[in-house]
């Protein structure tokens, strides 16, 4: 029983990030491959602003949302010059300089959090504070839930009115046919640089979430896969709407519990997840292009 | 420092063949294959367990590309030719073909585990000329390298296949109607690539060793910021952009550390795209515009 609270947690913290990929892929229509190192840059700042800046739980996850959303802007510059195959290789580049400035913000001897060892570099920080809200601390799974159910409410409903909004509706538009809402007067440019950072900063939250239950992190939170995962999720759930992020993240974190069934060594069952995730990807595209619950059909 | 710029060199032939393989697809389909990536990785494990069978090499390496090949066929039969068909966006194609290369080096690192392997058997034997030092297997890969430039150069440009090649590079549509069998043609520039991208895994394996889940993906993006560099229309420009990455990465470990060399690269790739998108040898175009 603990175990399944202990997945819905990661639910919880899956579902935030893919909502906020959702602006960037189901409102944009841009494929951002980056979203694993702003995940990250939610991780870090969380856990800088716990450690060193000892911040309050809600303080450090409002300040994660912001330096995350603070850093999408990039992101969002080259978004508004490129589509397609281009985007997905900037969108990796911005990945690679993340997961190298926190690989590397590091030197031996210099104290956590200055400015010569900013992240810790390889070795992580560990002794993160769990989430608490009022001199209350979650220490079981359930009760991290209790905490962190209200915070996915909250960016689902942000998700939903926003996206329902005539802001949501210019998104679509520009996502559509970006000549012809261009030409009826809608900037593009300040559109997708909200949605980026809305995107980006939800992804903070994710990540802040997910730094704050399990008290440890080291740069593997950045990698490729991180990102790679998060956008899988979303297309197999499907985009456009704010069922599909939440159906993907339940497919992905509950389908593989499907193979402890079967027995195997805990590296071979990675490789075999990883392996149901790639034929999923193929019949989605192939077979649902909106996904299993989405609207954006990514064709 | 003329060793860092030969290593550089060496790294640079390797990633610029790789690159090859991408181009010959993207340039005539243009389908971002990623899934070359996977055969990237794919190849010197199937070598690697042939020798162990005790089969002699050549007829392992042979083996091996032909697999290669033949995988590579089969996306474009299984998926892009049916997604073209259906005139699917990029990104279709892209996430697709992620999903075919979490497939392949999952279901790779699935059979052969996940450790890090070496495909020589012995010491690699090298030669010193004055302050710097050749290994055999930078010699062969170097050379390997070359040769795959110039035979695929004479293949564009003097045979056949390379005008209808370049044809459907150019508007498949019309080539179509002109009586070419486009589906035939882009089926062989994917066989061609599939081999290229096997022998660019074999040689760097050689080189340096392999991990299955590692090294796919990054070297594949590596080749693609070559293949951008190098400017996405002249086979030269490529090789060329393959040299520079190398030589990029090989100096950036050097004055740096060696965690820096990726994002140099990526430095060196935004640098390209933001202040000259065409790349050294490309004509001026817009990129990126469609969705």
């Amino acid at each position: 029983m603990n175990y399944v609270l202990h997945l819905l947690v990661y639910v919880c913290i899956y579902s935030t990030a893919t909502l906020g990929l959702n602006f960037i892929l189901g409102s944009c229509g841009r494929l951002s491959l980056a979203h694993g190192a702003y995940f990250a840059v939610g991780c870090y700042s969380y856990a800088l602003g716990r450690v060193v800046l000892g911040l309050d739980f809600a303080v450090s996850v409002g300040f994660a949302a912001i330096v995350a959303a603070g850093l999408s802007v990039p992101l969002a510059v080259m978004g508004r010059r490129y589509r397609g195959d281009f985007f997905v290789l900037m969108s990796l580049a911005v990945q690679v300089l993340v997961l190298s400035a926190i690989t590397c913000w590091f030197k031996p001897g210099a104290a956590l959090g200055s400015w010569s060892n900013l992240t810790n570099g390889p070795f992580g920080i560990a002794g993160v504070s769990g989430p608490e809200i009022a001199g209350w601390r979650a220490q079981t799974p359930a009760q991290a839930i209790a905490l962190f159910l209200p915070c996915l409410l909250i960016v689902g409903v942000l998700s939903f009115v926003w996206l329902r909004s005539p802001w949501g509706r210019t998104l679509r538009a520009l996502r559509d046919d970006e000549l012809a809402a261009r030409g009826l007067g809608k900037p593009m440019g300040r559109f997708l640089t909200q949605a980026f950072a809305l995107g980006c900063g939800f992804a903070g939250i994710g990540g802040a979430l997910y730094a704050a239950y399990a008290g440890y992190i080291d740069p593997s939170v950045a990698s490729l896969d991180q990102g790679v995962i998060l956008v899988s999720m979303l297309v197999v759930g499907g985009s456009g709407n704010i069922r599909g992020p939440i159906v993907g993240a339940l497919i992905f974190l509950l389908l593989p519990e499907v193979l402890r069934a079967v027995p195997m060594a805990e590296t071979v069952a990675a490789s075999a997840r990883a392996f149901i995730f790639g034929i999923l990807l193929i019949l989605v595209v192939h077979l649902r292009p909106h996904g299993l619950a989405g609207v954006y059909r990514v064709e | 420092m003329p060793q860092i710029t030969i290593n550089g060199l060496a790294d640079g032939l390797l990633i610029a063949t790789l690159a090859l393989s991408f181009a010959s697809v993207y340039s005539t389909t243009g389908v971002f294959h990623l899934a070359l990536g996977a055969l990237y990785v794919l190849a010197p494990l199937v070598a690697r367990s042939l020798l162990a069978h005790q089969a002699p090499w050549p007829l392992a390496i042979v083996i091996a590309l032909i697999l290669c090949s033949m995988l590579s066929l089969a996306c474009e039969l299984v998926n892009h030719g049916r997604l073209s068909r259906r005139n699917a966006s990029p990104v279709a194609h892209l996430l697709s073909s992620l999903g075919i290369y979490m497939i392949l080096v999952h279901g790779a690192s699935m059979i052969w585990g996940d450790q890090a392997q070496v495909l020589r058997t012995s010491v690699d034997p090298a030669w010193s000329l004055s302050s710097v030092v050749i290994t055999q297997s930078q010699v062969i890969g170097g050379s390997a390298g070359l040769g795959c430039f110039c035979t695929y150069c004479l293949l564009l440009r003097q045979t056949r296949l390379g005008l209808q090649f370049r044809a459907i590079a150019a508007n498949p549509i019309e080539a179509g109607l002109r009586g070419m069998n486009v589906p035939r043609l882009r089926s062989s520039a994917f066989l061609i690539a599939g081999a290229l991208a096997g022998l660019s895994g074999l040689l760097s394996a050689q080189n340096r060793g392999f991990r299955p889940q590692e090294g796919g993906f990054l070297a594949l993006t590596l080749a693609v910021v070559a293949f951008i560099v190098g400017g996405r229309r002249s086979i030269w420009g490529v090789l060329l952009g393959g040299v520079i990455v190398g030589l990029v990465r090989s100096w950036a470990s050097y004055l740096t550390s060696s965690q820096w060399q990726d994002a140099v690269s990526y430095a060196l790739f935004v640098f390209f795209i933001v202040a000259r998108p065409r790349g050294l040898f490309g004509v001026p175009q817009r990129i990126g515009g469609q969705a």
